[in-house]
């Protein structure tokens, strides 16, 4: 996460420092301060760590620290803007593919994330037993949905590592053959076929 | 293909086999440093304050509430998904006094709903997701930052799923959260990506 010095200045406040750790008795919390309720995620010891002091705090969890750091070398990498645009491209091209197969896509697609596409499930198909299918036949894992959207869309996430054409190419097909196996009338290949089209459309 | 946990780069799987240092053994803290110079280029951000927070992305969220509200404080929340919700009880938890304004799930706020709201108020800080993966739509940031920063309002804004992978700009001044360590190297990177 990241914090502006205006949000560090009012954590700083608010922060107080671990007995066993104290140079200065004053450090610690003061019936007058409004101390956070958290240790754990007291963001202002969680600083001193971090800063140049390196106050203890938590033990670190190393390899989540390896997995953090390789993550953003990755997207540092490839740079944000290509990060970005490779997620528009590759959402996009899921789009047009389910497009292409007759379902519906859900919520204001001028603000669809890039990054997963919510879509209807289509009438006479059970969502759970279409996702069971996909993930039993084809190894493939698709979203299911929360509260009021719950049996109404899947959600398919284009992220990351799996923002990619192989991957997207994939889960048309399978989601084709499952969709015909459910009952729903597809027309052979219109999926992979409308997905390479926009990815030939952005080359 | 699902919306997360997701596959993460093999780099990423082998970096977490590697085998662990003390957490001050100087090719640690290096690290340590490494690290958040990096996520400074990922929030595209220079804010010296940039750093994990051990856990699942509730976690970073939870620390920034929980360190930045105290009981009683007025806190906005915009829900328009399940993310809002989510952060509508960890600030509940947190002590504040909350407000929520309400959207219908798959549609976002306009940026007036979002000032008017701020006016009538007055909260100290605005809790706000990105794009919530619940519904597949991201609130447009843009000009968010600008007015909060205008009003002294604190503006937290969820990252997770969008770092990365949908464009958002902010403001410096507004500040983001990108907290957990692993989805992959777009969902918020350590996811996300978030
Ligand atoms: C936008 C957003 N915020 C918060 C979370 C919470 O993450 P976690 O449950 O992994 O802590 C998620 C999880 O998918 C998310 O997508």
């Amino acid at each position: 996460m990241s914090l502006s010095e205006r949000a560090v200045e009012v954590i700083g406040r608010r922060t107080s420092v671990e007995a066993g750790l104290r140079d200065d008795p004053d450090d610690g919390p003061s019936p007058g301060r409004d101390r956070i309720r958290s240790n754990y995620l007291d963001l202002g010891q969680i600083l001193a760590y971090w800063g140049p002091q390196r106050l203890n705090h938590h033990t670190e969890a190393t390899s989540m620290l390896y997995a953090a750091h390789e993550c953003a070398r990755l997207l540092a990498e490839e740079g944000l803007d290509a990060a970005v645009a490779r997620h528009a491209l590759h959402g996009s091209a899921m789009v047009a593919g389910l497009t292409a197969l007759g379902l519906t896509l859900f919520g204001d697609q001028t603000h669809r994330m890039n990054n997963v596409v919510g879509v209807e499930i289509p009438a006479g198909i059970d969502g759970e037993a279409a996702r069971a299918a996909l993930l039993r036949d084809f190894a493939i894992e698709i979203g299911t949905s929360f509260g009021p959207l719950h049996g109404r869309i899947w959600r398919i996430g284009v992220m990351g590592y799996n923002a990619r054409r192989d991957t997207v190419l994939t889960t048309l097909a399978a989601l084709e053959h499952v969709l015909r196996a459910g009952g729903v009338r597809v027309t052979g290949g219109a999926g992979v076929g409308a997905a390479v089209e926009r990815y030939t459309e952005a080359a | 293909m699902g919306p997360g946990p997701i596959d993460a780069d093999p780099r990423v799987l082998r970096a977490m086999s590697a085998s662990l240092v003390g957490q001050y053994d100087p090719v640690m803290t290096r690290y340590m440093t490494q690290t958040q110079e990096l996520y400074r280029t990922v929030f595209r951000t220079t804010n010296d304050a940039t750093l994990l927070v051990d856990g699942t992305s509730r976690a970073g969220i939870e620390a920034a509430l929980v360190s930045l509200v105290s009981p009683g404080d007025r806190v906005l929340v915009p829900v328009f998904g399940r993310f809002g919700h989510l952060l509508r009880e960890i600030a509940e938890r947190a002590g504040a006094e909350v407000h929520v304004i309400e959207r219908e799930w798959g549609t976002v706020f306009p940026t007036s709903e979002l000032v008017a709201a701020l006016d009538r108020v007055r909260p100290t800080l605005l809790a706000l997701v990105h794009g919530d993966t619940s519904t597949t739509v991201a609130q447009p940031l843009d000009e968010i930052g600008a007015v909060c920063r205008a009003q002294g309002v604190l503006l937290y804004t969820d990252v997770t799923a969008s770092l990365g992978g949908t464009r958002s700009r902010w403001t410096s001044g507004g500040w983001t959260p990108r907290p957990r360590a692993c989805r992959n190297a777009s969902r918020g990177r350590p996811a996300r990506r978030p």
